[in-house]
């Protein structure tokens, strides 16, 4: 909670503290009025749909519908929140004119003040567009940077924090691939499927390079090493089905992807009985290539490779469509996206700090055992709305 | 092929102790580690797997041990005495299976047929179609007759030698043929076969050279509208090319094409009738391969 107290002072401009003199509960800010214009913007929109509607015109139109009740909820948690501040104002001109109430007042307000603060956050909620991709499932992929062994050691911690966390919240996951280095102690990569509609927009924090530092199992003497692993974490966009994978491969023009398949010299077909089914799958317009031999079949492992390039097409396009946006605002607001080190593991002290909002904790079994990322992810969620918030501020000012 | 370095051996050794016996087929760790996985999913027995990877020591097919092969879609049954489908075939078969028609009913026919896998895959992917199989092996003819049962796809088996009595085969005519001939000839069996193909697979569903192909045109190119076959080496690609564009009537009728595989093998001679067939073979076939005739 203590976050949240803090990620409401961030936020609602403008930052005057004025206390209330018998309490020391800092006062509760209103959202920024150029926020409010917007959704005031929003409730006109409403009304001219629902006369549209109303009217009978046009036939029944999905894309509209959505919008239709996107606007209807934006515009009911904003006429809430209206509800709400009006009453605490009321409140506040009742301390002022008649001491006599003053008590019963201030308990009233500290009773409505939770309320106040879920409205209008959720509110805020509501008036930064959703992530496009937020309802998809995701697919990790885990990859050790610096460090050796130590590293392919550190990716296999990380595959099982995730599987962890997956199975801790009861969602569906397979692991796709996943090659382990030659002592087997480590992996070299491997990628995880988490299969649950929405779980991009959880995880989609964790891309980045995470950094560890604890005594390898490795070292003999005893010195404390730092070791890096890399995350990139995809949207699904289809199942890694057969059937999906053949329709999404006639999606592509013949010169644009090549099918390798890792074959020895040889005549081939009776002559060898291989059992290598290994798939190199090239994309020429990205140059991605992305190499699958999980499975026995090789037809299973091509559909694996075509999920994949699938999911990393997609984020590519939308990387470029945040980038682009950005542009246009000519920001120089700093991406949560791309940044590099996003977090350490630092197993002496105990800690986990992530980076980017600076949020620490203070268990490490409980991240890695998957019990705790919550806290993390969370902490990043509101920094991130955060800074999304005030993207969409200096938008909104700089059109008004 | 290159000794493997008692280094390399020693090393496996370090990682598992079931690496080494490996190593021989496999070549690399990385690969032997990955037929080990393959081998423990499927079987939990510490001590059968132990076997197992001593069979595989001396390069018994990894197939005949788990007992199943991939083919697209499928898990085929294997069994030792029935040639083990080969990737190849899995490749031509689920392209030539994407591009049948999903909405006609048609008959296939598959000539020695093994395991039944092509017929099985055609009837999966393409359920409208009537799938027919031959073989001249009571193995594989028992064998394509279970993998039926078991994948639950329904294929018609007949056993009997279509070199020597292929006019008593009913249907009398289909739509398309399909086939998989032993196409290794005898002169070059020792040096161009791997040694687990050598030792473990039969000779019957390997060893041949044109005979089939001459079938082919002799028999079955009158029975049938459409014809794939496999193919070991471009001579057998050729010999059908020549026989059709010798014979004028044939060559009136037919079109003939030559398709490589992802190794960039000729691995497929196929062909069609221009007129008075009941599918349109032209447009079916159109991107399946090369064109010659």
């Amino acid at each position: 909670m203590l976050w949240k107290a803090a990620r409401a002072q961030k936020l609602y401009l403008p930052r005057i503290s004025v206390r209330l003199q018998s309490s020391s509960v800092p006062e509760f800010q209103e959202l920024h009025p150029l926020l409010l214009k917007r959704a005031e913007k929003y409730a006109e929109e409403l009304k001219t749909l629902e006369k549209w509607m109303a009217k009978g015109e046009g036939t029944f139109d999905v894309e509209r519908q959505k919008k239709f009740s996107r606007l209807c909820a934006v515009v009911d948690s904003f006429h809430k929140y209206s509800r709400e501040i009006e009453l605490l104002k009321d409140l506040k001109e009742m301390i002022k004119d008649d001491p006599s109430l003053r008590d019963e007042a201030q308990q009233e307000i500290a009773e409505i003040r939770p309320q106040l603060e879920k409205t209008s956050s959720s509110l805020l909620g509501q008036l930064l567009p959703p992530h496009p991709f937020a309802d998809r499932p995701c697919i990790l992929e885990i990859r050790p940077g610096v460090g050796g062994i130590e590293a392919m050691i550190f990716a296999q911690d990380l595959l099982g924090m995730y599987v962890n966390y997956a199975h801790n919240k009861r969602w569906k996951y397979h692991i796709i691939s996943q090659s382990a280095n030659e002592s087997g102690s480590g992996i070299v990569d491997a990628i995880l499927s988490i299969d649950e509609p929405g779980s991009y927009d959880k995880l989609r924090f964790e891309a980045g390079v995470h950094r560890v530092q604890r005594i390898p199992a490795t070292e003999t003497k005893g010195r404390t090493h730092t070791s890096t692993a890399a995350v990139v974490v995809l949207p699904q966009m289809a199942e890694d089905n057969e059937k999906e994978a053949e329709s999404y491969e006639r999606t592509f023009k013949p010169d644009e992807i090549r099918i390798d398949v890792m074959r020895a010299r040889g005549k081939g077909g009776q002559h060898v009985n291989t059992t290598d089914s290994a798939v190199r799958l090239t994309h020429y317009p990205s140059g991605i290539v992305i190499n699958m031999q999980n499975e026995r079949s090789q037809h299973k492992n091509k559909a694996k490779a075509f999920a994949i390039l699938r999911a990393r097409l997609a984020e590519i396009e939308q990387k470029e469509k945040e980038e682009k946006a950005r542009a246009a605002r000519k920001g120089q607001v700093s991406t949560t996206d791309r940044s590099d080190k996003v977090r350490t593991y630092n197993f002496p002290q105990n800690r986990i700090t992530d980076h980017r909002c600076g949020f620490n904790l203070h268990d490490m079994e409980g991240i890695m055992a998957g019990e705790r990322l919550d806290d993390v992810i969370d902490a990043m969620q509101v920094y991130d709305s955060d800074t999304r918030a005030k993207e969409l501020l200096a938008e909104v000012q700089g059109t008004a | 092929m290159a000794r493997i370095k008692p280094s390399v051996l020693k090393k496996a050794w370090q990682v598992n102790r079931l690496l080494p016996l490996l190593l021989p087929v496999c070549r690399t760790i990385e690969v032997a580690q990955q037929e080990l996985r393959w081998i423990q999913e499927e079987i939990s027995d510490k001590k059968r797997v132990r076997q197992c990877c001593l069979l595989r020591s001396r390069h018994y097919p990894l197939q005949y041990l788990l007992g199943t092969q991939p083919f697209g879609p499928l898990d085929v049954i294997c069994q030792p005495g029935v040639l083990i489908p080969r990737w190849e075939t899995e490749e031509w078969a689920v392209s030539l299976a994407g591009k049948l028609p999903r909405d006609r009913t048609f008959d296939v026919m598959d000539l020695c047929t093994g395991t039944g896998c092509i017929p099985l895959l055609l009837k999966y992917m393409r359920p409208k179609c009537s799938a027919f199989a031959i073989d001249c092996s009571p193995l594989a003819y028992k064998l394509a007759a279970r993998n039926s049962d078991m994948l639950r796809v329904p294929l018609k088996v007949t056993q009997k030698d279509i070199l020597k009595c292929s006019s008593e085969v009913v249907p009398r005519t289909v739509d398309l043929i399909t086939c998989n001939p032993p196409y290794i000839p005898r002169s070059t069996f020792t040096r161009e076969t791997t040694r687990s193909v050598k030792l473990f697979e039969p000779k019957l569903a390997l060893l041949g050279n044109t005979e089939f192909y001459a079938n082919l045109v002799d028999c079955w190119m009158s029975r049938t509208d459409a014809f794939v076959y496999e193919v070991g080496d471009l001579s057998q690609c050729q010999y059908v090319l020549e026989r059709v564009t010798s014979d004028t009537k044939l060559s009136k009728n037919w079109r003939i094409g030559f398709k490589h595989d992802s190794n960039d093998q000729p691995r497929i001679v196929y062909g069609f009738r221009t007129s008075g067939s009941r599918l349109n073979w032209a447009s079916i076939l159109e991107e399946f391969g090369d064109m010659k005739h």
